[in-house]
C-alpha cells in the first residue's frame, strides 16, 4: 500500500514538471509568434504608406500646376515661378478642397532648393528662396519621402537641383 | 542505460532540434529584404536626380556641357564638376551614391586633350554597396556615358 503511494505520487510530480514545461514552451511560441505578427503588421503599414507617397511624389512632379514647360512642350522639372505663386490658389476655398483631397492627410509639401541663389542676381525674389512651401507645413513627427527634381526659373532661363519632400502621417 | 536516461536524452534532442529551428526562422525573418516599392522609390529617385544633374546650371553652363567640356577642354572643368556633385550629392542621397563618367567600356578616366594626366571621375560611396538601382544612363555623344547608382 505505503509503495503503492509513493509510485503514484513520482508520476504525478513528473506528470505536472512536463506540463509546467509544455505551458513554459507554448507561452514562449505565443510571445514570439505575437511579436513577429507585429513586426509584420508595422511591415505592411509602412510598405502601404511607402507606396502612398511614392505615388503622390510622382503625381506632384507631373502636375500641370508645377510643371515647367518650353516652348509648350512639358519637361522634366518643376517651375520655381508655379511653386512660389501656389498658396496663393490656396486661399480659395474650393481649390483649398481640392487640394486637400488630392494630397491627403500630409503633414507638409515643399521643395528645397540645393545649391544658393542665382548668379549675379541683384534681383530679391524667388530665385533666391532657399525652399518653396506648397502646402500645410513640416511638424516635428511624420516620415519624410523626398525625390530630387530639377527646378526652372524661367524669369533666368535656368535650372537648379532641389529636392521634393512629403512629411507623412507617423 | 536506463530506460528513463534514454527518455531525457530523446527529450533533449527534440528540444535542441526544436532550439535549431527557431533560430533559423528568426535568422530568415531578421534579413532585411528590399521591398519591391523601396526599389521603384529608389528607381524613381535615381533617375530623377541624373535629369536634375543634367540640367543644373553652374554659373552659366549647364552641367551637360560643362561634363562635354570635360571631356573636350581642361582638366579644371572636371575638377570643379567633381567638386560641386561631390558636395551636392551628399545632400541628396543619405543612404550612398555612386556617379561615373564612363567610356562605352566602362573606364573610369577621362582621357584631356590638353592634359597627360587622366582624370578620375568616380566617385561617391556606394559602388560596393549591397544593393542599389542604376539610372538609366546619360550618353555623352561619341565619348561614354555618365553612370548614377543609388543605394537603397
Amino acid at each position: 500500500m505505503y509503495f503503492k503511494n509513493k509510485k503514484g505520487q513520482l508520476e504525478i510530480s513528473i506528470t505536472m514538471m512536463v506540463l509546467v514545461v509544455f505551458i513554459v514552451l507554448m507561452l514562449l511560441s505565443l510571445i514570439l509568434y505575437f511579436r513577429f505578427t507585429y513586426t509584420e503588421i508595422e511591415e505592411t503599414r509602412e510598405d502601404i504608406l511607402d507606396q502612398k507617397y511614392s505615388s503622390l511624389l510622382s503625381t506632384i512632379i507631373g502636375l500641370p500646376e508645377f510643371r515647367c514647360s518650353k516652348n509648350n512642350a512639358d519637361e522634366e522639372c518643376l517651375d520655381a515661378s508655379k511653386l512660389h505663386e501656389f498658396d496663393k490658389l490656396l486661399s480659395d476655398k474650393h481649390l483649398d478642397n481640392y487640394y486637400r483631397n488630392l494630397f491627403g492627410n500630409v503633414n507638409g509639401i515643399w521643395v528645397e532648393i540645393i545649391d544658393s541663389g542665382l548668379a549675379n542676381n541683384t534681383k530679391k525674389d524667388y530665385s533666391d528662396a532657399p525652399m518653396s512651401q506648397i502646402y500645410g507645413e513640416k511638424k516635428s513627427k511624420g516620415l519624410i519621402y523626398s525625390a530630387p527634381v530639377s527646378v526652372y526659373y524661367p524669369d533666368y532661363k535656368r535650372y537648379k537641383i532641389g529636392v521634393l519632400k512629403i512629411q507623412g502621417e507617423l | 542505460m536506463k530506460r528513463g536516461q534514454a527518455e531525457i536524452i530523446g527529450l533533449v534532442v527534440v528540444v535542441l532540434l526544436l532550439v535549431f529551428a527557431l533560430i533559423f526562422f528568426v535568422k530568415t525573418k531578421s534579413v532585411d529584404e528590399d521591398t519591391e516599392t523601396k526599389l521603384i522609390r529608389t528607381t524613381i529617385r535615381a533617375n530623377s536626380a541624373l535629369n536634375a544633374i543634367m540640367k543644373v546650371h553652374i554659373q552659366n553652363k549647364q552641367m551637360k556641357d560643362l561634363i562635354s567640356d570635360c571631356y573636350e577642354q581642361s582638366i579644371n572643368v572636371c575638377e570643379n564638376i567633381r567638386d560641386y556633385l561631390n558636395v551636392n550629392l551628399d545632400k541628396i542621397f543619405d543612404s550612398g551614391y555612386y556617379f561615373a563618367l564612363q567610356d562605352f567600356g566602362g573606364n573610369v578616366h577621362v582621357d584631356n586633350s590638353d592634359s597627360i594626366n587622366l582624370v578620375s571621375m568616380e566617385f561617391g560611396n556606394g559602388k560596393n554597396c549591397r544593393q542599389g538601382i542604376e539610372a538609366s544612363p546619360f550618353i555623352v555623344k561619341g565619348r561614354g556615358k555618365i553612370v548614377l547608382k543609388v543605394c537603397t
